[in-house]
């Protein structure tokens, strides 16, 4: 089973794409911050990551994806960004960093389901 | 010397005089005593004489015959005539026995008396006068022959005197001379000249020893040579024979040589030869006394040769001035006609004058008046020529750039901007002035809170003919606009991103509802309910986004006040609570019924129902909430006070920030972060002041006022 860490400061949000991933089975981790994403990533190892950008503490979501594709451990996982940010720099600053998927809020729940599936037959 | 010689001489014949005067002295004296010798023999002899007829007087005496007595004398007398002047005897009682007068006349006498006693008692007394003629004459004898002797004496004295007086001359003139040939030697010696003595036939008798240092011959190589060691081809025989006869005819030689040195050196020299004659006039040597004039010839020479060169050019010159000359006559004509016109338009030209110094101080006034202009300018200035050197710069922009106005009129803005950027962008704005360029720029000082971001915009300065003369470049601060600018974006983008926040679980939860079958009952209600509450949530945050952009717009509130009961404010707005949160407990506490408040009644309970609302998601449940109402100092004073979480420092000081969620970790309470900025903003549109207190972990105390306006003189 497939493993998802979903990091996002907003509960509803985490609810949200929870629910989004419940068609398929995955193991679920959640995290509200960037510091806590590294810490889970680092436990759990997990299959794709769902990152928010704007979150609050010492390391948004762009600077937790920096850290985690720069370490041997982590920089298998797949990263998405899941994000207000929407302007062309942050996309590409995104796609910089290394991520396969960039959504902007409000986003569709099915196309993030199957940028997710794709990202994960690879 | 004469005087001297005069002296020696004065001497001399002084001490003749003195000695011929004591000679005549002693002659007269001579003669004195020679003739009172001999008249004393004289007298001795008529004395003796007198005896032969002493005896007979004497006894005619005794006889008192006087008759022969008196014939006696004068016999006597009469024999000596010659000799005697007078003879007188006298008896003692004054009879005159005898006398005898010579009549001869009187000449020189001498009287003798004798005394005759010829008896007791009895005496007479025989006076003779005698002649002293004969004496005389004898005299005349001894003095001509002692004057003749004195006269031999004094040609003899006379002759040695002059003899030594001349001697004694001699004598210092020698010395004279010798003192002159020394120093004549010396000079000789010295002599900055050459000097060279020959006999008659030129051979060297003497060289002074300039001589040999001048040629290099020593005194005893020279001696005895003849002058022609020292000669080159430069004198013709021509010029000897002329040198020759002209010293020989006893004149003086004057010339130049070109000699040659012992050591084969060539010299000129200037001479000058003359002859040494002896007393007689003849020629015993020549002398030729010469000075070197190499320098001077080779002076002279150079001399020429500028001087044929001046000659050259002031031909040409003259020539010049001639041509130039005749030309100055044609032109004076014209002059002349210039003239007149130039008085006419010196006339003009005063008038002139008078304009424009009108001109001038109309052009001082304006430009006291853009002095004053630009010393009232807010903004910084900067005037560029169109070569883009300064003219102006006014004293903002010294401030702005920190620079001198002085220091840099005429010189390009490089002088005075070291950022390179910055200078780019001036330099573009410079080439681009037509189009009104402008662009931003920041001057940054050490305390980062103090820089300061300044707008540059560049204008073309035009003529009348659309000439550009010049830029003017005005530097407004614009920092706080910037500032507000970045809080107004800043402010847009965070609303926005809240907006996504409820909206995104909309959407979301909207297309699983609409996608998903086999969605369970529940998860759809549960759904559901989430879609609401994020609708009330976008609802509510619209609504407070635009109460902001009101306060934003400097609209704020417009409010719309009127009287109402403090009490029934507080007990509404709990009261409104108190259905909706069960769990805490309320209680109200009104110290002073005030009476009225003049207040917007909505407002003031939205303010109040955020503060409540507060408390209420930040204490937990069971806690109890207190809000109360007091008078104070012309204010009524609101407080709401509840027992939960309280607020770190950090968290009071942000509190009224927009957006600011001081516990935004625990993400399950809600709020938009704006509810602190509306009731701060609701409090002061009413002219009152809102505080927070809190102690983190344990309370929190709001407190705000409303000024207590009368009626009356609202």
């Amino acid at each position: 089973m497939k493993k998802i860490l979903i990091v996002d400061d907003q509960v509803e949000i985490r609810d949200l794409v929870e629910i989004t991933l419940r068609v398929s089975d995955y193991n679920i981790f959640k995290a509200s911050n960037g510091e806590e994403a590294i810490e889970i990533a680092e436990k759990e190892n997990p299959d794709l990551i769902i990152m928010d950008i704007m979150m609050p503490g010492k390391l948004d979501g762009m600077e937790a994806a920096r850290i985690l594709k720069n370490s041997d451990k982590t920089k298998e996982s797949i990263i998405i960004f899941l994000t207000a940010k929407g302007h062309k720099i942050d996309i590409k600053e995104g796609k910089d960093v290394g991520a396969a998927g960039y959504f902007v809020k409000p986003f569709s729940p099915l196309e993030l389901i199957n940028k997710v599936e794709e990202s994960l037959r690879t | 010397m004469t005087e001297f010689k005069k002296d020696v001489g004065r001497n001399y014949w002084f001490s003749l005089g003195v000695f011929i005067l004591i000679l005549i002295i002693i002659s007269i004296m001579f003669i004195n005593i020679k003739k009172k010798s001999r008249v004393d023999v004289f007298v001795r002899d008529m004395n003796a004489d007198l005896v032969f007829i002493k005896d007979s007087i004497f006894q005619g005496l005794q006889k008192g015959d006087y008759t022969i007595v008196d014939s006696l004398l004068r016999g006597w007398a009469k024999l000596h005539r010659e000799n005697i002047l007078e003879l007188k005897l006298i008896a003692s009682n004054g009879f005159i026995i005898s006398q005898y007068s010579n009549k001869e006349e009187s000449t020189e006498f001498i009287e003798n008396s004798i005394d005759i006693e010829y008896s007791y008692n009895k005496k007479a007394t025989l006076n003779v006068k005698y002649s002293l003629t004969l004496i005389n004459k004898e005299m005349i004898n001894d003095f001509i022959f002692v004057s003749v002797l004195l006269f031999l004496v004094s040609f003899v004295l006379i002759y040695i005197t002059r003899i030594l007086v001349k001697r004694s001359n001699i004598l210092f003139v020698l010395e004279k001379q010798a003192v002159e040939l020394r120093k004549l030697s010396s000079s000789v010696e010295q002599s900055p000249s050459s000097i060279v003595i020959t006999d008659l036939k030129g051979n060297i008798e003497f060289v002074n020893p300039k001589f040999s240092h001048v040629t290099g011959y020593s005194f005893e190589d020279s001696v005895g040579q003849n002058p022609r060691i020292l000669k080159t081809e430069k004198l013709s025989q021509d010029d000897y024979k002329n040198l020759w006869d002209t010293i020989l005819r006893g004149e003086i030689w004057r010339g130049e040589f070109y000699n040659k040195k012992k050591n084969g050196e060539f010299y000129w020299e200037d001479a000058t030869i003359g002859p040494i004659k002896d007393e007689s006039g003849s020629i015993t040597n020549f002398i030729a006394i010469k000075t070197d004039i190499t320098k001077e010839k080779k002076i002279s020479e150079e001399l020429e040769k500028y001087q044929k060169g001046l000659e050259i050019l002031v031909k040409e010159r003259t020539r010049e001035i001639e041509e130039t000359a005749f030309d100055m006559k044609e032109n004076q004509q014209a002059l002349m006609y210039l003239v007149e016109d130039a008085n006419e338009s010196r006339e003009e030209l005063e008038n002139l004058n008078k304009k424009m110094n009108r001109s001038l101080k109309k052009v001082e006034n304006s430009k006291d008046q853009i002095d004053g202009i630009l010393k009232s300018m807010a903004d910084g200035l900067i005037v560029t020529d169109f070569d883009e050197k300064v003219i102006l710069v006014n004293h903002i922009a010294e401030e702005i750039f920190s620079i001198n106005a002085k220091d840099l009129i005429g010189k390009s803005v490089d002088s005075f901007i070291n950022d390179k950027e910055l200078l780019e962008k001036f330099k573009i704005s410079f080439a681009d002035s037509e189009t009104g360029h402008n662009f931003d720029f920041k001057i940054t000082s050490n305390n980062v809170n103090l820089s300061r971001i300044y707008n540059a915009r560049v204008s073309a300065i035009w003529d009348k003919n659309g000439v550009v003369t010049g830029l003017i470049t005005t530097l407004r601060d614009v920092t706080t606009e910037r500032e507000i600018d970045r809080m107004k974006t800043e402010f847009i983008s965070t609303s926005a991103h809240e907006l996504r926040t409820p909206l995104t679980s909309i959407k979301g939860f909207s297309e699983i509802l609409i996608t998903r079958k086999d969605l369970k009952k529940k998860d759809r209600e549960k759904f559901m309910e989430y879609i609401y509450k994020q609708s009330e949530r976008l609802g509510n945050l619209i609504n407070d986004l635009l109460d902001v952009s009101k306060i934003e717009a400097g609209q704020g509130f417009i409010l719309k006040k009127k009287k109402c009961n403090a009490g029934e404010i507080l007990e509404s707005a709990l009261s409104s609570f108190k259905e909706i949160s069960k769990n805490h407990t309320f209680r109200i506490e009104i110290s002073d019924n005030p009476g009225e408040l003049y207040i917007d009644k909505d407002l003031i309970l939205q303010a109040l129902s955020n503060l409540l609302s507060n408390a209420v998601k930040y204490s937990p449940e069971g806690c109890e909430i207190l809000i109360s109402g007091d008078i104070s100092m012309g204010n009524y004073v609101i407080s709401v006070y509840d027992e939960g979480i309280g607020m770190t420092k950090d968290q009071i000081d942000n509190i009224f920030e927009k957006f600011y969620r001081a516990d935004a970790s625990n993400t399950a309470i809600e709020g938009t972060g704006l509810g602190m900025a509306i009731v701060k903003n609701i409090v002061e549109s009413h002219g009152g002041e809102i505080r927070v207190e809190s102690e983190f972990g344990k309370w929190t105390l709001v407190t705000f006022t409303i000024p207590l306006i009368e009626e009356k003189g609202n």
